[in-house]
């Protein structure tokens, strides 16, 4: 979260009570006019209903988007204040959710993010694949209270915008081989779910793994921080946490490792990094690679990931004009490569 | 958000009943049972115009190579990637797509 561009004109309103932030603000960091910066990774989010982040000197509030079901956040700040999670999940400074202007907003410590600049060989495989092995590993005590990982809502989300901004788009010249795409989900849709079930993450990239910029403070939940003390530096896997708890939740573990498995289909993630994920998940005990047979159980969610990835390119081109690049064209062509049994 | 019209609509792929849905602003009917979706009419047609707009005819699809995602001093044996990849790059081999990189760090 530490990523400070600002958002471009049009693109990402500051949307929330800016005066209600400023005294969420003084409130955590007990000053008064705080600078509030909008923090933001990647591109302009094309999501209709995205969450706005922003730092307030060494704290982050994140405005949920407008659709959160405040009972299953509440659920999730739990979570996220496991002692036993705190060794995989950053902790938040203030265990609920607080509302503000009809939003829900919750308190983090500013962290560290991978730079993005970088390539799949400055990236940290095998903490990314022990952080999802000890989630997944979680024992959850009642599974029936947690909310379920909102895996499948976010594509259902990011397919029914880009309908909607095709049918509103003025020129009546949507980005094409939107039906591809959706005809490529309404199968995976239709397909049974995996047999495995476990705590998930739920949208997992390296975009939400950070490192605290200093020795944690104890949360405000925690009795007993584990690895608090551990020293940083990317090259220790135990010194990264996974954000971003908004579709935490029992689900289907596979679909956490479907991101990288489909960019690595797609010939982005090259093999020596593929095999060190799935390795260090494997010697970790994850439990969605029970066997050697990895694709069996990731090709589901690998399909998933390039449909999302797909509807999400579309919805960009159709919103802003652009066109695709070379990968995109490819994510769209692996989606009708899909639809041919 | 059920319209009462559609209330005894049956779906055509199963003995689900089908039932209309308004999710931001979008009416969607989908069967409560097999979770298929039903388009209205014109709708089909409008993508299918769509089609061909954005990106130039590609080529008939490959079969599905056998390829090993995994080195041979992998300790599990190679894996046949799904047939849907990329055949150009079949899973990865020498480099890797300029830029595509960024695209497992932020929610797309």
């Amino acid at each position: 979260m530490s990523n400070e561009s600002p958002p471009p004109d049009g693109l990402a309103p500051i949307e929330s009570s800016a005066e209600g932030l400023a005294e969420l603000g003084k409130r955590f960091t007990g000053r008064a006019g705080a600078v509030l910066r909008p923090l933001r990774t990647g591109p302009p989010s094309v999501s209709r209903d995205a969450a706005e982040v922003y730092a307030v000197e060494q704290i982050v509030l994140k405005v949920h988007w407008p659709g959160t079901d405040p009972g299953a956040l509440a659920a999730r700040m739990r979570l996220a204040c496991d002692p036993l999670l705190h060794g995989v999940l950053l902790a938040p400074l203030h265990p609920e959710p607080l509302p503000l202007a009809g939003r829900w907003v919750t308190v983090w410590p500013l962290a560290r993010t991978l730079p993005t600049g970088g390539g799949p060989l400055d990236v940290p495989w095998p903490a990314a694949a022990q952080l999802l092995a000890e989630l997944h590993n979680h024992r959850v005590p009642r599974p029936e209270d947690l909310p379920e990982c909102s895996q499948r809502e976010r594509i259902e989300r990011a397919v029914t915008d880009l309908v909607r901004t095709v049918r509103e788009s003025e020129d009546g010249v949507p980005t094409g081989q939107v039906g591809t795409v959706l005809a490529a989900w309404d199968r995976i849709r239709r397909e049974p779910p995996g047999p495995f079930r476990a705590l998930c993450h739920g949208d997992w990239h390296f975009g939400q793994m950070v490192q605290h910029l200093r020795p944690p403070p104890d949360p405000p939940c925690s009795q007993n921080p584990q690895r608090s003390q551990n020293p940083q530096g990317p090259q220790n896997p135990q010194s990264w946490r996974l954000i971003d708890i908004d579709d935490l939740g029992w689900g289907d573990p596979t679909w956490d490792l479907g991101r990288a498995a489909a960019f690595h289909v797609l010939g982005v993630v090259p093999e020596q990094s593929w095999h060190l994920l799935t390795r260090t998940y494997r010697e970790a005990g994850g439990p969605a690679l029970p066997d050697d047979d990895l694709w069996r159980h990731l090709e589901q969610g690998a399909r998933a990931h390039v449909v999302h990835c797909a509807a999400r390119a579309l919805t960009r081109h159709t919103l802003v004009g652009s066109q695709p690049d070379d990968l995109d064209r490819e994510l769209l062509r692996a989606c009708e490569r899909m639809l041919i049994d | 958000m059920q319209e009462p019209g559609m209330q005894n609509l049956k779906c055509p792929k199963c003995p689900g009943v089908m039932r209309t849905y308004e999710r931001s602003g979008v009416r969607i009917e989908q069967c409560d049972t097999c979770r298929g979706i039903f388009l209205d009419f014109g709708e089909l047609e409008a993508l299918t115009r769509m089609e061909g707009q954005f990106s130039p005819p590609t080529p008939p699809p490959p079969p599905p190579a056998p390829h090993a995602p995994y080195p041979q001093q992998a300790p599990y044996p190679p894996q046949p990637a799904p047939g849907w990849g990329a055949p150009a790059h079949g899973g990865y081999h020498q480099g890797h797509r300029r830029g595509g990189f960024g695209r497992l760090f932020y929610s797309s």
